[in-house]
C-alpha cells in the first residue's frame, strides 16, 4: 500500500508512524490472543456448569468397551476438557469401579470428545466465507484425524489389548522415576480472569455460556482483523520459515505449547484465526494438531509420576499417550492415510460453505447425538452408585427465616466467618413462614423461626422431602411489650393485651393511662412472632382488622417510638431503645420485666424459643460445624451481645 | 447508494449478512415482549384460576383416621386426605405415610371446632361477600389470611386500593392540569422549555424514594398539621401516589392541549376572548378527550404502585369511610405475603387471583386511555 512520492521528508516521519501503529497492533494482537483464550477456558467452565454432573453419571453408567468410547466422546465434549474426563477415569479404575480395559476406549473418545471445543470456535468465522472454510478445515482436520485414529486403533485394541498391555509395562518400568507437577504460569493468568467475569455474571450458566461465546467470537474477528492489516505475509514467511517449516518442526510446536498450556483444545484453537487469516494452510496445521493431541498426554503422566501410590493412574495416562503415539505412527508414514483426514476436512469445509447447515449438523451429530443415543440405549450397569466424586465443593449455606433472629444471624455469621473462613453463610429475613417456604422451594437450607413448625409445615416438608426437619433450639427470647415513652402504663395482663389487639379496649383510659387512643402495632402474617402471639396471648383469635401491620421489628420500634398511643410487640433484642412493660399471665400474677434471670427461669410469661431447622442434605457437614458453633461459647456470647438469653 | 451494491464485491456482501441476522435478530427480540407478556399473564392466570372457578378449598378434613388404619384404607383415600397427588404419594413409604397420619391427627385434633372451619372460606362467594363468623354481631368482610379459621375476603384490600388511588387522584388531577394549563396555554416558550422537563423529571423519582418520603416527612408533618390519630393511612399514602402520577398525567394532558389546532385559540382571541376564556371555554373542550385519557391512565398507574403504598399505608385490613385510617390496597398485600406464602394452598391461589384482578384493571385502563387519545388525534388530525 506504500506510496511511493517522494517528498522527502514526511516519510521518516510516517514510518515512525507505522512503528508505533505496528507495536501498538502487536500489544493488541497480544491481549486478544489472552482474551481469546480465557474465552475459550471460560467456555470450558460454563461448559461444566452444565454437564459436569450429567458427564460424571454416563461416565459412571458405563457397561461395555463400545458404549464407553461414546461415553469418552460425550462427557469430553459436555465438560470441553478431556483432562476432566481422564482424571475422573483415573479415579474410577483406582476405586476399581472400571477396569482397565473399559477405561482405554473412554480415553480414546475423550480424545475425539476435545476437538469439539476448535470446531466450534472456527464458528465464530461463519459469516464470511472464505475465512470460515479455512477456519473450518484447520478445526476439522483434527476431529478426523482422531476419528481415523479411533476407526484402526480401537477394534485393533479390541483384539488384542496391545495398548493395555504396554501401558503395563510402561508403568512397571517408569514408576518410581518421579515426576513433577508442571508449573503453569498462562493458567495461573488466566484462570483469575475467568474466574472474575464468571462470578460477574453471577455464575449462572446460561449468562456464563452467551459471555464465553461473544468473547471468543469477538476476539476471533479482532484477531483475524489485526493479523490482516500487520502485513500478512510476513507473519506468514515467519511461520513458513520457522516454526512450521516442516511437519516435524510444526508437530513439535504443537506439542511444546500443549504442555506448556496444559490444554489441547487451546492448542488447537490458537491457530484457528491464523488459518483464517491465511497465515497457515492446512497441510501446516495437521501435523501441528497431531503434536497437541501428544502434549495433553504429558501432564497427566508427569502428574501420575508424582504420586507413586497410584500406580492406576499412571497407567491410564500411559495408555493415552500410547494411543496418540501408535496414532500418529499409523497415520503419517502413509501418504494415503495422511491424505484422507485432509481431503475429509476440505470436503466438508466446502459443503459447510455451501449449506450453512452442514457444520452445525456435523457438529451436533459426531460430538452429541450418536453418543447420547448409543450411551442412552444400551443397557446401564446396575447403579450401585457410591459416588465418590460428587462432593459438594459449594460452602455456601443459605437461611432464611424469622425477622426477630436476623440481628442475631447476622452476628453469628459475621463471627463465624472469621471462625471458619472455608464455610459462607448468607442470612436473608422475611419471617418465619418465608423460611419454612424457602427450604421448601429449595431457595434455602436453614430456616430460622421463632415459633415451633407448626403441623402443616411438617406435612409439607414430608411431602416433599419424605422427613421432617431436624429442630435445634438455640436461644431462648422474653418477647417484650413495647409502648411510646410518653406512656404512664407500666404493666399489662394477658387478657388487657388481648383485649387491645382484639379491639376491645381502644383507649390507654380504660387501662389507667391518659385518655389517648390505642394505635395497636403487630408484624406481618408471615411473622413467627405474629403467630406466637396470637397464640399463645390472644388465645388464638384473630387481630382486630383495626391492626396496624409492619415489616420487620426494627419498623415496629420505629413505629412505637413515634406514636404516643401505640403499642407493640417483639424479640428482647429490639427492646433496648424503647420503652418495655411489665407482664403478667394473670391478674393475680407479679409482672415480670423479659430479664436473663426471668427468662431463663421461665418465669417471665412470654419467654419462647428460638430454633434452627434443616434437612439433612449434602452440605450436613457444614451445617452441622455451623450449629455446633452456634451452641459453643462463641455463640452464646454473642447471644448475649445481641440481646437475647443463651440456653441454660 | 442503491447503484453500487449491485456491482460491490464479493466481500461486502458478508457484513451485509450480518446486518440482516442483526435485524432479524432485534426482530425477534421485539416479538418475543409480546410472547413474555402473554407468558406472564398465562402464569399468574394459570395459579389463579382455581380461585375464579371456585375449586380452591380452604376446608380440611374433620374426622383424623389413626395410623393403624393405614392399611385398611383405599390409596385415594390417603392421597385425598394427606393432600398428596399420585407422584407424591408413590414416592412415600408405609412408615412415613404413617408419620404423616400422625402429624395430620394432631393436626386436626388441635385445630378448632368452631362451626366456621367447615367452610370453604375459599370458595368465590365468600372472597366478595360479607359473612358472620362465629363471635360476631353482624357479617363483616374480614381479610386474614393467617389465623385459626383463614379469612379470604378481598373487600377490605379492593376498598384500600380504591381509597389511596382516589386520594390520589383528588390530590394529583388539579395540579397536573393546571400544570398543563399553564404550559400549554400561557407560559412563554421559555418557561415551557425548563418547566415541562422539570415537572417530568418528577416521574424519574424511584417509588421506593417517593415511600421513604412519605413515611419519614409527610407522615408526620400531616399528622402535625391536621391532628388526625394515625400516622400512616390513606391520606398519607395517596398523597405520596399523587406525587408519582402527576407527571403521568401532565404529560398526557399538555399532549392533548398542545395538539389542539392553533387556529382554534387564534380564532377566538381574534374575536374579542380573553386568553384565560380562549384556554378555558375553546382549547380545553376540545382536549378533553385526551385530558380524560390522563386521568384514566393516572389511575391505572396508582392502583397498580406497589412500594409507596406498602411503606405509606399503615397496612390495616379494615373498611372505613375515613380516608385518615389505614388501608392495606392490593399491592401492598401481594408484596407483603407472597413470600410467606406455601405453593398450592389458597392463600397462594387467592394472591395470584389478586395479581390478576390488578393486571386486568391497570391494563383496561391503560387500553381505554390509550383508546380515548387515539381517537382524538384522528379526530383533530382530520380536521386540520
Amino acid at each position: 500500500m506504500s506510496q511511493t512520492k517522494s517528498t522527502g521528508s514526511p516519510r521518516p516521519a510516517q514510518t515512525k508512524n507505522d512503528t508505533v501503529q505496528t507495536v501498538l497492533k502487536i500489544v493488541g494482537l497480544i491481549a486478544c490472543v489472552f482474551f481469546f483464550i480465557v474465552g475459550i477456558k471460560m467456555l470450558s467452565s460454563s461448559f461444566k456448569l452444565f454437564g459436569k454432573g450429567f458427564a460424571e453419571s454416563i461416565l459412571t453408567s458405563t457397561a461395555s468397551p463400545y458404549v464407553g468410547l461414546f461415553v469418552g466422546i460425550l462427557s469430553t465434549a459436555l465438560v470441553q476438557s478431556s483432562s476432566t474426563t481422564t482424571s475422573v477415569v483415573v479415579g474410577m479404575v483406582a476405586g476399581d469401579v472400571l477396569t482397565l480395559t473399559t477405561a482405554i476406549p473412554i480415553i480414546m473418545g475423550a480424545n475425539i470428545g476435545t476437538t469439539v471445543t476448535n470446531s466450534l470456535v472456527s464458528m465464530g468465522h461463519m459469516t464470511q466465507s472464505d475465512e470460515f472454510k479455512r477456519a473450518f478445515s484447520a478445526a476439522t482436520v483434527h476431529d478426523f484425524f482422531n476419528l481415523l485414529a479411533v476407526c484402526i486403533l480401537f477394534p485393533l485394541e479390541l483384539l488384542t489389548g496391545f495398548l493395555a498391555k504396554s501401558a503395563e509395562f510402561l508403568t512397571r518400568v517408569f514408576q518410581g522415576a518421579g515426576g513433577m507437577e508442571l508449573a503453569d504460569p498462562l493458567s495461573k493468568a488466566i484462570k483469575p480472569v475467568v474466574k472474575l467475569i464468571m462470578s460477574g455474571l453471577g455464575n449462572q450458566k446460561w449468562f456464563c455460556l452467551i459471555g464465553a461465546i461473544a468473547i471468543t467470537i469477538i476476539m476471533l474477528i479482532v484477531i483475524v482483523k489485526l493479523l490482516r492489516s500487520l502485513m500478512l505475509n510476513k507473519i506468514k514467511m515467519f511461520f513458513d520459515q520457522y516454526l512450521f517449516r516442516n511437519w516435524g518442526l510444526a508437530m513439535g510446536v504443537g506439542f511444546i505449547i500443549t504442555v506448556g498450556v496444559q490444554s489441547s483444545s487451546i492448542t488447537t484453537s490458537l491457530v484457528i484465526p491464523l488459518a483464517a487469516a491465511g497465515a497457515l494452510t492446512l497441510r501446516q496445521i495437521f501435523p501441528y494438531t497431531m503434536g497437541a493431541n501428544v502434549g495433553t498426554t504429558m501432564t497427566a503422566i508427569l502428574a501420575a509420576l508424582a504420586t507413586p501410590d497410584k500406580p492406576v493412574a499412571l497407567t491410564v495416562a500411559f495408555a493415552h499417550l500410547l494411543f496418540n503415539i501408535s496414532g500418529i505412527l499409523i497415520v503419517w508414514p502413509f501418504p494415503k492415510i495422511r491424505e484422507i483426514p485432509i481431503k475429509c476436512a476440505e470436503w466438508l469445509a466446502d459443503e459447510s460453505v455451501k449449506r450453512r447447515w452442514v457444520p452445525v449438523v456435523f457438529i451436533i451429530t459426531i460430538f452429541f447425538l450418536i453418543p447420547l443415543i448409543l450411551v442412552f440405549t444400551t443397557p446401564k450397569r446396575e447403579a450401585e452408585s457410591s459416588e465418590p466424586n460428587s462432593k459438594r465443593t459449594d460452602s455456601v449455606v443459605t437461611t432464611t427465616g424469622s425477622d426477630s433472629m436476623v440481628i442475631l444471624m447476622t452476628e453469628w455469621a459475621q463471627a463465624f466467618s472469621i471462625a471458619e473462613p472455608e464455610i459462607k453463610v448468607q442470612i436473608n429475613g422475611g419471617g418465619s413462614r418465608n423460611g419454612f417456604a424457602a427450604i421448601l422451594e429449595n431457595t434455602a437450607r436453614i430456616a430460622s423461626a421463632s415459633r415451633k413448625i407448626n403441623p402443616e409445615e411438617q406435612l409439607e416438608f414430608m411431602k416433599k422431602f419424605g422427613k421432617e426437619p431436624q429442630e435445634h433450639v438455640v436461644c431462648l427470647d422474653g418477647l417484650s411489650i413495647y409502648v411510646n415513652e410518653t406512656n404512664p402504663v407500666e404493666s399489662l395482663s394477658f387478657l388487657q393485651l388481648k383485649q387491645i389487639y382484639t379491639g376491645k379496649i381502644t383507649n390507654w383510659s380504660q387501662l389507667g393511662g391518659p385518655d389517648r387512643p390505642v394505635l395497636a402495632y403487630s408484624r406481618e402474617n408471615s411473622s413467627g412472632t405474629y403467630e406466637y402471639f396470637r397464640k399463645k396471648v390472644m388465645e388464638g383469635a384473630d387481630y382486630a382488622p383495626r391492626t396496624q401491620y409492619i415489616t420487620g421489628t426494627a419498623g415496629v420500634v420505629e413505629a412505637v417510638r413515634n406514636s404516643p398511643g401505640a403499642i407493640g410487640f417483639g424479640g428482647a433484642a429490639y427492646a433496648r431503645t424503647i420503652k418495655v412493660l411489665a407482664v403478667k399471665k394473670s391478674k393475680e400474677d407479679k409482672p415480670l420485666l423479659p430479664t436473663p434471670e426471668t427468662v431463663t427461669s421461665n418465669r417471665y410469661p412470654l419467654t419462647r424459643e428460638l430454633f434452627l431447622y434443616v434437612i439433612p442434605g449434602d452440605d450436613q457437614n457444614n451445617i452441622d460445624t455451623f450449629v455446633e458453633w452456634i451452641m459453643g461459647p462463641e455463640g452464646k456470647r454473642i447471644v448475649s451481645d445481641v440481646g437475647y438469653f443463651p440456653l441454660p | 447508494m442503491p447503484a453500487p451494491i449491485r456491482h460491490a464485491p464479493l466481500k461486502s456482501t458478508s457484513p451485509r449478512n450480518i446486518e440482516r441476522l442483526l435485524e432479524k435478530g432485534i426482530q425477534g427480540i421485539a416479538f418475543s415482549t409480546i410472547g413474555i407478556v402473554i407468558l406472564i399473564f398465562l402464569f399468574v392466570g394459570r395459579e389463579a384460576l382455581p380461585v375464579m372457578i371456585g375449586t380452591v378449598s380452604s376446608v380440611e378434613a374433620t374426622q383424623s383416621y389413626q395410623p393403624e388404619e393405614l392399611d385398611s384404607l383405599p390409596p385415594e383415600e390417603i392421597q385425598n386426605y394427606l393432600g398428596l397427588d399420585a407422584d407424591q404419594y408413590s414416592r412415600l413409604d408405609q412408615d412415613q405415610l404413617r408419620r404423616m397420619f400422625e402429624i395430620k391427627a394432631s393436626y386436626i385434633d388441635s385445630s378448632t371446632d368452631s362451626p366456621d372451619a367447615r367452610i370453604n372460606t375459599a370458595a368465590p362467594n365468600m372472597l366478595v361477600a360479607p359473612h358472620q363468623w362465629e363471635g360476631l354481631d353482624e357479617p363483616e368482610f374480614i381479610w386474614e389470611p393467617v389465623s385459626s379459621i383463614r379469612k379470604f375476603n378481598i373487600i377490605p384490600l379492593l376498598t384500600g386500593s380504591l381509597k389511596v388511588t382516589f386520594v390520589a387522584l383528588m390530590f394529583a388531577i388539579p395540579i397536573s392540569l393546571g400544570a398543563a394549563l399553564y404550559v400549554s396555554q400561557f407560559a412563554t416558550s421559555k418557561i415551557r422549555e425548563w418547566l415541562k422537563p422539570s415537572i417530568e423529571l418528577l416521574a424519574g423519582i424511584p417509588s421506593i424514594v417517593l415511600g421513604f418520603f412519605a413515611l419519614l416527612v409527610l407522615a408526620p408533618l400531616f399528622q402535625k398539621l391536621l391532628g388526625y390519630e394515625v400516622p400512616l393511612n390513606a391520606f398519607v399514602a395517596g398523597i405520596a401516589l399523587g406525587l408519582a402520577i402527576i407527571p403521568l398525567i401532565f404529560s398526557v394532558a399538555e399532549d392533548a392541549l398542545m395538539s389542539v389546532p392553533k387556529s382554534y385559540g387564534e380564532a377566538a382571541l381574534a374575536l374579542g376572548a380573553s386568553r384565560w376564556s380562549a384556554a378555558s371555554r375553546i382549547n380545553l373542550p376540545a382536549a378533553m378527550p385526551g385530558i380524560l385519557a390522563s386521568m384514566v391512565l393516572g389511575f391505572g398507574r396508582a392502583f397498580g404502585e406497589t412500594m409507596i403504598v406498602l411503606l405509606a399505608c399503615g397496612n390495616s385490613h379494615m373498611i372505613s369511610w375515613n380516608l385518615f385510617d389505614s388501608v392495606r390496597p392490593i399491592p401492598a398485600t401481594i408484596a407483603a405475603e407472597l413470600a410467606a406464602a406455601v405453593p398450592g394452598q389458597a392463600h397462594f391461589h387467592i394472591l395470584f387471583f389478586l395479581g390478576t384482578l390488578l393486571f386486568i384493571i391497570t391494563f383496561v385502563s391503560n387500553l381505554i386511555g390509550g383508546m380515548i387519545i387515539q381517537q382524538l388525534k384522528d379526530r383533530l388530525e382530520g380536521q386540520t
